[in-house]
């Protein structure tokens, strides 16, 4: 095989058993990589309601056939498991350099299952695989840990995911940091590591990847480097702020989550703004492996009472200010690069974290708390309190302890009134994008397999003229207020992002700032490197197909067949500022919505994969699956913005 | 006169297009340790610095070489790869770090400008690589940079050659 390694790797932790597998070519061409291997090995390998942090649990680390390589934005992995945070599928992306690393070593994933009898780490050097002894690495944070692993095995070039002490508490958003400032951020996989007592796996490749054709694949590569470099985005606004140039933009148009979900504007945004950012803490930007674009932030802030922020850490970027900053009407941009630091050091989900701290401000603000209960008082913007309660989180002390669990559990531990203000779907913590301003990302936010993520990919805000995506064949304008009529188009930029998340590229570069969609450039270095013939849009369409509904059918398997695709009931509420005043998604829009979006998928009534979709995809054994479980009954769906029971 | 590689290693981001980009013209594969450019990060202090062969005018390599593989021509040093008998004298030689090891042909490895058309510069999208004649270049900084880290890093030179 080419562009592949052809080769997995299994470590079993339980028993300390290594071992390799050859990938199957087939298996490579219908799931390619990705989130599509990744599902593919979770649903055919994990017990069905297997524990996500008991032993059975399998933690897969997928690469696909252009890590390695130099197509621009390739430098990227995805972690797939089931999730601690949301008891379905579970899976999260990440950059950095660790994915070309694996590739140099040799294997294309890793699949890691069982428990280890003690704290301990995987060394990966080229074929030699080791399980090594991590106890001195315990409660550590992950910078340290990642050192300490380079000295040990006398190579600075290693690339190191490890967890810190949020995954080692089992705090329930804990993360995977990759190499200091990336992470494999989003459904608590870093719990997973936890539970497993994996601290680390550290990787050293000096192999090679090759190509079926490797002139082909040159020229298609500097084709698509030449087309980045043509959008203002990638060739400019990126390097010099990244997406914390987003923060000042979204709030004129009302979509920046203010004020726990209350606003949609912050007064205080210019404070918090890429640009003050620029002006203050930026020390620089940074890369991704094979990224042209650099959007990675550097920060340092040395003195004041939010000292100590490192670059080795990175620096904050859009999802991570808004969520630290604006949803808990913080201005105040050192203390966020303070909480983003101990969030990377003690490997923490920034969205989710910033999120429970500003619902328990919302809480505190409403009276439903008191200072007693969280230790001490906690008003809207107050910056020390913010940084205070990141490190309780983690170390699961005093009301730490309460928010560890995510905003669903601390919502039923405080009461009827919480729980209706709670902002999640199905147990994850809605990323930092409005959906009563873009109400197409809000079907996204409520079906995606893994909760309410934005990274599904449709952002109404990109479809406001005509001729926005051709490449795709939308060519509509479209309303970013109006839910009735997008389902169709929802799901096309679904499947494209779902195959983008199989091959894997960074979003950035295939499909997410200002539309930058190179279908063919793409198809081509993707052929020219495996030596696929016939490879078309439809196929790479079908792949992102396959993988989002296997992926959905692994959740619904894990939920006892049950659909549960709502929001929020906060979003059923108007917006109380800002460009999006007064918008609500009401629960009959997003009934009809969702109705729209089932038949669009081609889903039953209730939203569960058809036979005749999955056996088009090629999906029979979900279909046995779903069948068995009684899910096309007829009887299984909540799609109700979450009431109280 | 002759053009070299020019380095400004405040402009790198640690994309590594370079080592990619080499690997792939030189080699027919991506492998970053058949790059005649390698990137050196230190993500802790936000510094990479890119480090290729300088085309030192008093190259310690040439002088370091028994048997005389290595020497200058257009203002380049040039690597006779068929005469060089893998010994390694070369790698210890170069204080930048600047002279590599193909440990699976057995031979050094160094920069030759891709015959004056450089594929590392035409995949950097940072500028931080440019081609430039020989005597308006600025590699004066990046060259005392890469000394200060050889000295810093010196135990993994000589491990170098025993890379894999």
């Amino acid at each position: 095989m080419t562009g592949y390694c052809g080769k997995l790797l299994r470590v079993e932790l339980s028993s300390g058993k290594i071992s390799e597998e050859k990938l199957d070519e087939e298996i490579a061409r219908k799931f390619l990589g990705g989130r599509g291997l990744g599902a593919k090995i979770l649903f055919d390998e994990m017990p069905p309601g297997a524990d996500p942090l008991g032993p059975e649990n399998k933690l897969i680390f997928a690469t696909g056939p252009m890590a390695g390589t130099y197509l621009p934005g390739c430098g990227r992995f995805a972690v797939v498991s089931k999730s601690p945070a949301t008891g379905g599928f579970g899976e999260s992306y990440s950059g950095g350099f660790f994915a070309h690393e694996l590739k140099y070593a040799g294997y294309d994933a890793v699949i890691v299952d069982g428990k280890s009898p003690s704290n301990a780490y995987i060394d990966i050097h080229n074929g030699k695989v080791e399980i090594r002894d991590a106890s001195y690495l315990t409660g550590k944070d992950t910078a340290d840990a990642n050192k300490l692993i380079k000295k040990e095995l006398r190579d600075r070039e290693y690339k190191v995911l490890s967890i810190g002490l949020a995954g080692e508490n089992l705090v329930r958003f804990a993360c995977i940091m990759n190499d200091g400032d990336r992470t494999a951020g989003r459904t608590g996989l870093g719990a997973v590591m936890g539970s497993k007592n994996l601290k680390a796996i550290a990787v050293r490749g000096t192999g090679g990847v090759r190509l079926a054709y490797p002139e082909r694949f040159r020229k298609h590569a500097l084709s698509n480097l030449e087309k980045l470099m043509k959008n203002p985005w990638h060739s400019g606004a990126a390097a010099e702020l990244g997406t914390s140039g987003c923060v000042e933009p979204y709030s004129a148009m009302g979509i920046l989550p203010t004020r726990y979900w209350e606003k949609g504007t912050f007064e205080g945004s210019e404070k918090i703004s890429g640009l003050a950012m620029k002006n203050t803490i930026l020390l620089g930007n940074r890369s991704c492996q094979a990224c042209p674009v650099a959007c990675g932030r550097i920060v340092e802030v040395k003195t004041g009472p939010f000292g100590g922020v490192r670059p080795e850490y990175g620096g904050p970027e859009y999802e991570t200010i808004a969520a630290l900053g604006s949803l808990c009407e913080n201005d105040n941009l050192e203390s966020i690069a303070m909480a983003n630091q101990l969030c990377n050091a003690y490997g923490m989900d920034t969205i989710s974290t910033g999120s429970v701290i500003a619902f328990t401000m919302e809480c505190y603000d409403k009276g439903l708390i008191t200072e007693r209960d969280i230790g001490f008082a906690l008003e809207w913007g107050d910056a020390e309190a913010i940084v205070k309660l990141v490190g309780l989180i983690a170390r699961r002390e005093g009301f730490g302890n309460i928010l560890a669990d995510g905003v669903g559990e601390a919502a039923s531990n405080i009461g009827e009134e919480a729980i209706r203000l709670a902002v999640e779907v199905r147990g994850l913590e809605a990323a930092m994008h409005e959906p009563r301003g873009k109400k197409g990302l809000g079907l996204s936010y409520a079906t995606a397999p893994r909760g309410a993520v934005h990274t599904e990919g449709f952002h109404d805000t990109h479809f406001v003229n005509e001729n926005s995506l051709p490449q795709l064949g939308i060519v509509k304008a479209m309303d970013p207020f109006q839910m009735e009529g997008k389902a169709p188009y929802v799901r096309i930029v679904e499947n494209y992002k779902s195959f983008v998340n199989t091959l894997i590229i960074c979003s950035f570069m295939a499909y997410t700032f200002a539309q930058v969609v190179d279908v063919d450039d793409v198809t081509e270095m993707l052929a020219a490197a495996t030596g696929w013939e016939g490879l078309s849009l439809e196929e790479e369409m079908a792949i992102g197909e396959r993988a989002f509904n296997l992926a959905r059918v692994i959740t619904i398997r894990e939920k006892g067949g049950i659909v549960e695709d709502r929001l929020p009931l906060k979003y059923t509420r108007p917006l109380q500022d800002g460009a999006c005043e007064n918008n609500t998604i009401s629960e009959e829009e997003l009934t009809k919505g969702l109705s729209e979006y089932y038949q669009a998928r081609g889903w039953t009534p209730e939203g569960i994969p058809s036979k005749e979709k999955l056996a088009e995809l090629g999906l029979e054994e979900a279909t046995m699956i779903l069948e068995k479980m009684g899910a096309y009954n007829g009887k299984n769906s909540i799609h109700s913005p979450r009431t109280v029971h | 006169m002759g053009k070299i590689l020019s380095i400004v290693p405040e402009l790198c981001t640690n994309c590594k297009m370079c080592e990619m980009a080499c690997s792939l013209i030189k080699s027919g594969e991506f492998s970053p340790m058949k790059s005649c450019i390698r990137v050196i990060a230190f993500p802790e202090r936000n510094s990479f610095i890119p480090v290729a062969c300088f085309q030192c005018k008093n190259a310690p390599c040439i002088k370091a070489c028994p048997v005389n593989a290595l020497f200058k021509e257009n203002d380049l040093v040039v690597l006779n790869t068929e005469a060089c008998t893998g010994c390694g004298d070369c790698v210890t030689a170069c204080p930048y770090g600047a002279m590599y090891f193909d440990s699976s042909q057995d031979k050094a490895l160094k920069c030759d400008t891709c015959g004056g058309d450089p594929e590392c510069v035409r995949f950097c999208n940072f500028k931080a690589l440019e081609y430039k004649d020989a005597g308006s270049t600025t590699n004066t900084k990046v060259m005392k940079l890469a000394r200060n880290v050889m000295k810093e890093l010196k135990p993994c030179i000589q491990e170098r050659k025993h890379a894999i």
